[in-house]
């Protein structure tokens, strides 16, 4: 097992050397794909919190690293990093008030609010220091092997924070909220504590990678940054991967890459339907995804450190 | 109450009162449970023991009265706290996480620290029979294993108050001795104290060392198993028109 994982971070490190720009594109976007599906699982597929909001800390993480970037001239690394916070701040505001609702209705709401900040971005408010809903170009000071290398350290990094989280006490603890809240409550559990630290959490990580993501597009507008795609997509692959495990978000987000890859280009129009579709059956025919679907042929064991 | 039962008393439940719309499920009811004894919670369908447990560990907030708990006013605290200041409660639906091992299910009960509590969790697990499921998901075991895990489960917090609802319904009766006798030897060597919920008389009326009767919810009696099995107005509730 080792020596694979090896393998794949050495060939991940090379390949900028060895093949063409539209590879070291792709792989990029992989790794965005895995840290926002990571991101995502950890609050959502561990608590079971469906978060329909989660474009939100994508689309602040963008705006804070950009600004940060573009109008204070700041450090990368600290800029992105910065996106990071300000999502995660974003996070437990939002979560005080939002984590007290249940099911769908949290659900319902982040969504209302992801749209309802959205409008935000683009209004006369805010335009001072967003420029408003038609955006601006900006150029960030690094190339794009750089950006690679960056997303790459970030995508890894999400995977072991994932891993620790998932089988730590804490990661148990989320388990046992969304297996049933008022039972974790008699014994001792703090849900809203539990659920806003692990919200916060999710949103550091995605204003993160967002930070990067944004990066090589050198343009930002609030109807891309904050698009609903950041919301859909993640969600799709955690649940083809398997919600709830440190490798299904993994799993899911690499397949997923390459076969939005192929629909993109032959199906540009159709791609976000496919997409729908694909999660609808997934719902149906493969609950647990990919990784609970082979615990319970035997395959795996049944650990919460897969 | 005289001041001597209230010195043993670790909890006290003074004129509480919870309304559903016009039904009074528990009226000015006032008790106290004595450390150290397992005190039964009997009375017919609906006469409000589940609705004073859901008031105790804070699951429902009281329209009036008072609870108190070593001395401690808990009346509006929130379950989570009333959890860690010691009082466990189990559910007549058992509601342990089944899709976590029987290990797992203790461990993240634990008050304590971590290589201590993995000792604690198997000493329970052992107490209860239970050591060869402890890899096993909690929902595969039998009825009377997860009513068992679930007391398990809330010793882990150290809890000095168990309140048991529906211990023995669908366990089989050697399990249910098994689980008596932990019972006991938890009061006795532990000075554990148990308030328990049951329909089951022979379990009430065998090992209880007090009995608390309600109906319309109120109390209706209280006392020594035999007194309350003899109380006129406990016949009339059970039998009675």
């Amino acid at each position: 097992m080792l020596i694979i994982g090896i393998l794949i971070v050495t060939g991940f490190l090379v390949l900028p050397h060895f093949s063409s720009a539209y590879l070291v594109t792709l792989f990029l976007i992989m790794f965005v794909y895995i840290g926002y599906a990571t991101a995502w699982n950890l609050m959502s597929g561990l608590t079971g919190y469906v978060n329909f909001g989660f474009a939100l800390f994508v689309g602040i993480g963008s705006y804070t690293s950009v600004l940060l970037i573009e109008d204070l001239k700041l450090w990368w690394p600290a800029a992105w990093f910065l996106g990071g916070v300000s999502s995660a701040m974003v996070a437990v505001i939002l979560g005080s008030f939002m984590l007290r609702l249940r099911g769908s209705y949290f659900a319902i709401g982040m969504l209302a609010l992801l749209l309802g900040i959205k409008l935000l971005f683009t209004s006369k408010y805010l335009s001072p220091i967003t420029r408003g809903g038609y955006g601006f170009p900006f150029i960030e000071p690094l190339s794009m092997n750089m950006m690679y290398y960056a997303l790459c350290f970030l995508a890894m990094g999400n995977i072991f924070i994932s891993y620790k989280v998932i089988t730590s006490t804490f990661g148990a603890r989320l388990i046992a909220i969304r297996e049933d809240e008022e039972g974790a409550g008699s014994i001792g559990i703090n849900a809203t504590k539990n659920k806003i630290i692990a919200f916060a959490l999710s949103g550091f990580l995605a204003g993160l990678i967002a930070s990067g993501h944004i990066a090589f597009q050198n343009y930002i507008e609030p109807e891309s940054a904050f698009s609903g795609q950041w919301t859909i997509v993640p969600i799709v692959m955690v649940l083809l991967g398997g919600p709830g495990s440190v490798w299904g978000p993994v799993i899911g987000a690499v397949i997923l890459t390459f076969v939005e890859e192929f629909l993109w280009s032959h199906f540009t129009q159709a791609y976000m339907m496919i997409y729908g579709m694909i999660m609808i059956l997934l719902v149906m025919m493969m609950p647990g995804g990919i990784i609970e679907w082979l615990k319970s042929r035997g395959t795996l064991p049944k650990i919460r450190s897969i | 109450m005289s001041e001597t039962t209230r010195l043993n008393s670790l909890l006290t439940v003074d004129s509480l009162s919870k309304r559903f719309g016009s039904l009074h499920a528990v009226n000015d009811m006032t008790l106290s449970i004595e450390t150290g004894k397992i005190t039964g919670l009997i009375g017919p369908n609906g006469a409000g023991k589940t609705t004073l447990f859901n008031l105790i560990s804070g699951v429902l907030n009281a329209d009036s009265g008072k609870i108190a708990f070593n001395g401690k006013d808990i009346t509006h605290k929130k379950p989570y706290q009333i959890a860690q200041l010691g009082i466990g409660r189990s559910w007549q639906l058992i509601r342990i996480f089944s899709k976590m091992t029987a290990l797992e299910n203790l461990l993240i009960a634990a008050n304590r620290k971590k290589g201590n509590a993995l000792k604690y969790a198997m000493e329970l697990l052992d107490l209860f029979g239970l050591t060869e499921e402890k890899g096993n998901y909690a929902g595969e075991l039998s009825v009377g294993q997860q009513k068992m895990l679930s007391i398990a489960r809330i010793l882990m917090l150290d809890a000095e108050l168990m309140l048991l609802d529906e211990l023995a319904a669908g366990v089989n009766p050697p399990e249910q001795d098994k689980m008596m006798a932990v019972i006991h030897q938890l009061c006795d060597e532990e000075g554990k104290t148990f308030f328990i919920i049951e329909h089951d008389m022979d379990v009430i009326m065998g090992h209880c060392d007090r009995v608390v009767c309600m109906n319309f919810g109120e109390k209706i009696a209280e006392g020594s198993s035999g007194e309350v099995q003899n109380n006129e107005k406990v016949i009339e509730a059970y039998f009675g028109g």
